[in-house]
């Protein structure tokens, strides 16, 4: 495989902070060479373990993702009846936990373990960040900063889709649905806890806003705190779900969240820059795949297989 | 090509689908209750 100046340079990137030396780096370049053109061709023959092959997210990001989802599903169950108490249909649900009183109490203790959460996600990327910035080992790119790069990537892979393009773009850990998902999340989450804060501490609030638009600051927290959470929950239950357990591919649950891990298939198809990455840091990942080109002969294009089946008949 | 999964895997995968089509379920009927005015 020829790659492509940015997958190059995420390569060079990668080697220079692991400090490869000269044999694994011809390791590298052998593997790489002998790869496919076709990436549909490698990720298709590679064998995935379905819960997960190579790590990608710490404990840490596992148990955020965790503590946000139990606490969404919540709140968005005992949060809705509350906010459209006077509608009929709220009344039974709000009965189911023991009334308006106790959901509410389960509904603020709730977002405090939110809020915890959010605070506990922003630290550990503040810290991670730190220590891998000292180090000279953190990358823009692999991070889930977006840049203009996305931009392109989505007019690839947006070309991919309506059949005007053979493959898919090279993307980055992060993708650009993945980028555009988490800064929806983390706003989403912000507008949330800021207007429930609202609720609670009007007195904070009312000292921060200036007077004059005091009340039209509640009145508006009033109303992006319900509308938000609607919107939430559907980009949850249609955008969230159909990516991570509905897609083809993913069918019926992506186990990354518990595992912390991804398959390999994926990883190549949706990730080649951080695959590539993976060629350098695991040595074990680049013996699997070289087995696996060798045995396959998959590197061959199809002109060479055309010329073997002529010279085997 | 990604491996058939265990039976235990299959269970946990498979129901906790079952948990999330609930949930989209649960809110899209609330949400029909609200817009409806129900």
């Amino acid at each position: 495989m020829k790659l492509s100046a940015e997958a190059q340079s995420v390569l060079e990137t990668s080697m220079r902070i692991n400090n490869t030396d000269d044999n694994e780096r011809q390791e590298i370049e052998k593997v790489i060479s002998s790869m496919p053109d076709d990436r549909v061709l490698l990720y298709k023959n590679v064998v995935s373990n379905p819960i997960g092959d190579i790590y990608r997210y710490s404990i840490h990001i596992r148990i955020q993702h965790m503590l946000t989802f139990v606490t969404f599903l919540t709140l968005a169950f005992t949060g809705l009846p509350i906010a459209f108490l006077d509608h009929s249909w709220a009344q039974p649900l709000n009965g189911l936990i023991g009334g308006i009183d106790i959901s509410r109490v389960i509904h603020r203790t709730l977002a405090a373990v939110m809020v915890l959460s959010m605070v506990y996600h922003v630290v550990y990327l503040f810290y991670v960040s730190t220590k891998e910035i000292l180090q000279g080992k953190f990358e823009l790119r692999r991070s889930i900063i977006p840049t203009f790069r996305d931009i392109t990537v989505f007019k690839e892979d947006m070309q991919y889709f309506f059949g005007k393009r053979e493959q898919r773009p090279e993307m980055d850990k992060f993708m650009y649905k993945q980028k555009i998902h988490y800064f929806a999340a983390a706003f989403g989450n912000l507008v949330m806890v800021i207007s429930g804060s609202s609720f609670i501490f009007p007195e904070f609030w009312a000292a921060i806003i200036p007077a004059s638009s005091a009340s039209f600051f509640q009145e508006l927290m009033r109303l992006s705190h319900p509308h938000e959470a609607l919107l939430a929950l559907l980009v949850i239950a249609f955008w969230h779900w159909y990516n991570v357990h509905l897609a083809p591919g993913r069918f019926p649950m992506q186990w990354t969240f518990l595992t912390g891990k991804i398959t390999r298939e994926h990883q190549i198809e949706e990730h080649f820059l951080e695959y590539l990455r993976n060629l350098v840091e695991l040595p074990e990942e680049r013996e699997y795949l070289q087995n696996l080109l060798d045995a396959r002969e998959l590197s061959l294009d199809v002109e060479d297989e055309f010329k073997i089946a002529e010279e085997e008949t | 090509m990604i491996k058939e999964m265990t039976p235990l895997q299959k269970l946990i995968a498979y129901s906790t689908l079952g948990l999330i089509l609930f949930w989209t379920a649960f809110g899209l009927f609330t949400i029909w209750l609200y817009l409806t005015e129900f």
